[in-house]
């Protein structure tokens, strides 16, 4: 008897399955596929551990940084009453020698120029000992840093006003 | 009943039982393989197929909202599951046209005619081909979704269904004609 081809294909769709998988190799695949997720699942656990360990972390150095920066000096004379003293008569003398230098800063500087970039040059490394005593606290190293930028610094203010005291002689002798 | 033993099987695989898991996937391997390597034609990636199809099903359990449809469920991962694997060597439709003329075929066949012989035919379809016969005309797929799953327009799935099954229908007739031939020789030389 003579049946329809699509007619046939719905009757017969079950006795169509003709062929035979390799069922026991197909399992092993499967069962070796389905232990890769457990491995997936591992790899989670030790993802959210670092990242649990990490923010234990950031919270202990924020924490840290925070209570550093509450005591941590801001000036020598947050270190020692002595050497709060030693800075501020350090502080006074070239104060008072850059009130000197001062009214000579608007007339022609050549003469002084490369002085004047020295002491700019100090003042930057000043800033940076000073961001130094903050962030570490007191340290030897520092300390004398600082110590010795106020010598500097004096020793480059008299330089100049020896410059501008030559450069007011020559214009003098000039005059006469 | 085996729709209740079913729906246990999955419930317990939902638990990672792996018991159930084997239970399960012995229920369905043979029927999925044969989904598999008549859409694909062969049987190595057939396996593969089998295995892949059975590990998403497995691990992707909570997407399933109706336990009673596992089975429809894991066809369809079957299913698409070869269409990937056929985009990877993206088979041509046109195809189809070159292999044979355009004369109208007869599809009727002899109600006798072996299932088997017929599943070892499909197999040996073209690939465009043989993927919308085996969607349509075995497992019920509307031309509509044939288009969508294969990115073709729904017109082309009814002309490409068409084409398969005059195609089919060839095969299987020469096939007859051959085996009829060799038969009437057997005999004659039995005869003589």
């Amino acid at each position: 008897m003579k049946t329809d081809l699509e007619k046939y294909l719905k009757e017969k769709r079950l006795l169509l399955d003709a062929d035979q998988p390799d069922e026991n190799s197909v399992w092993e695949g499967i069962r070796a596929g389905l232990a890769e997720p457990g491995k997936v699942h591992a790899n989670w656990f030790w993802k959210i551990a670092a990242v649990f360990l990490f923010g234990v972390l950031i919270t202990y150095v924020a924490m840290n940084e925070l209570r550093r920066g509450e005591s941590q000096p801001a000036s020598l004379a947050d270190i020692s009453e002595e050497l709060g003293k030693q800075e501020a008569e350090f502080k006074k003398v070239a104060n008072s020698k850059w009130d000197q230098v001062k009214p000579y800063l608007s007339e022609d500087k050549s003469d002084i120029r490369f002085l004047l970039d020295e002491l700019n040059e100090l003042e930057t490394i000043h800033k940076i000992y000073q961001s130094d005593l903050k962030e570490l606290g007191s340290n030897e190293y520092i300390i004398r840093a600082l110590l010795d930028y106020y010598q500097k610094k004096i020793k480059i203010l008299d330089r100049i006003l020896l410059e501008i005291e030559k450069q007011n002689n020559y214009e003098e002798k000039v005059t006469l | 009943m085996l729709q209740k033993s079913e729906i246990i099987l999955v419930g317990q695989c939902r638990k990672g039982n792996v018991k159930a898991q084997y239970n399960l996937y012995r229920l369905y391997a043979k029927g999925m393989y044969n989904v598999a390597i008549r859409m694909v034609g062969d049987s190595q990636v057939a396996e593969d197929i089998l295995q892949e199809a059975f590990i998403k099903a497995f691990n992707g359990l909570d997407k399933l909202q109706n336990d009673v449809a596992f089975g429809s469920w894991l066809k369809r991962i079957v299913i698409n599951l070869c269409i990937d694997y056929s985009r990877k060597d993206r088979f041509v439709f046109a195809e189809i046209d070159e292999i044979k003329g355009s004369d109208f075929i007869s599809e009727e066949i002899d109600d006798e005619t072996d299932p088997a012989f017929v599943h070892e035919l499909i197999k040996k379809l073209p690939e465009g081909a043989r993927q919308i016969l085996v969607m349509r005309a075995i497992e019920g797929y509307r031309h509509a979704e044939i288009g969508e799953e294969l990115g073709i327009s729904e017109s082309t799935a009814k002309t490409q269904f068409f084409r398969a099954r005059q195609l089919l229908a060839e095969m299987i007739k020469e096939k007859w004609n051959e085996d009829r031939s060799r038969k009437i020789s057997e005999r004659k030389t039995a005869s003589a």
